[in-house]
């Protein structure tokens, strides 16, 4: 049996063209402002998954190479 | 082929005396990412990482050597090296691009037009050998005389 190189499918399952990153929140700061649990901020925990964290990763550095490839 | 184990070959060594065998030193994605790219940002790794991607190995195989080589070393196991690895693909072509060097992603499933060297090779040996053989076989033809037929039915 030969020997199976899973790469091409891993990269291509990762998608991260369309992974959105969730942007910051900014609270107010006041005084009277609701407190928040910002453990409870996250979207499903979504951004906790290995996957994702992967796929942040190489999205920054898919970036780094467009840039390189524009210069 | 042959470099393929032998059926049981995994039991002929005590349990845990294999890397792969033991807990992982690094149990999470975090921790090999990070292992990763420390090691991979290093000059030297860079550069002997440019050297091979000049020689147009598919970086397809060279991630998935690079976390074999961590999986076998037990610095993570086999499910987080599988998660690692679109990680370290895109390392890799980021340093063939910082190098600039035009290397074969391996994500292409149309084969390049390009004859390898190796093939050619094959191809030269074989031909050498086919009229090596040639000019050693005696070209002398016998030509054979027929015997004459003796049986009831032959023709006179």
């Amino acid at each position: 049996m030969p020997l199976v190189n899973p790469a091409k499918q891993l990269y291509h399952s990762m998608d991260i063209e369309n992974l959105d990153v969730p942007a910051k929140r900014t609270d107010s700061k006041g005084l009277l402002a609701p407190t928040r649990n910002p453990m409870s901020d996250e979207q499903d925990g979504r951004t906790k998954q290995p996957a994702f964290k992967v796929g942040h990763h190489m999205l920054l550095l898919r970036k780094q190479r467009e840039r390189l490839q524009d210069v | 082929m042959f470099d393929a184990p032998i059926p049981g070959m995994s039991l002929t060594h005590e349990l845990g005396a294999r890397p792969w065998q033991s807990p992982p030193q690094y149990t999470t994605v975090d921790e090999a990412i990070e292992y990763y790219l420390e090691r991979m940002s290093t000059d030297e790794f860079m550069d002997q990482m440019a050297d091979v991607l000049e020689m147009n190995v598919p970086v397809t195989t060279l991630a998935n050597t690079i976390q074999l080589a961590g999986v076998m070393d037990g610095k993570h196991t086999v499910d987080v090296g599988m998660l690692v690895m679109p990680l370290l693909m895109e390392m890799i072509m980021l340093i063939g691009d910082n190098a600039g060097v035009k290397y074969d992603s391996g994500l292409t499933d149309v084969p390049d037009n390009r004859t390898k060297d190796t093939l050619i090779e094959a191809v030269r040996k074989e031909m050498q050998q086919k009229i090596d053989e040639s000019e050693e076989t005696p070209k002398a033809e016998e030509v054979k005389e027929e015997e004459p037929k003796s049986g009831l039915m032959a023709r006179r």
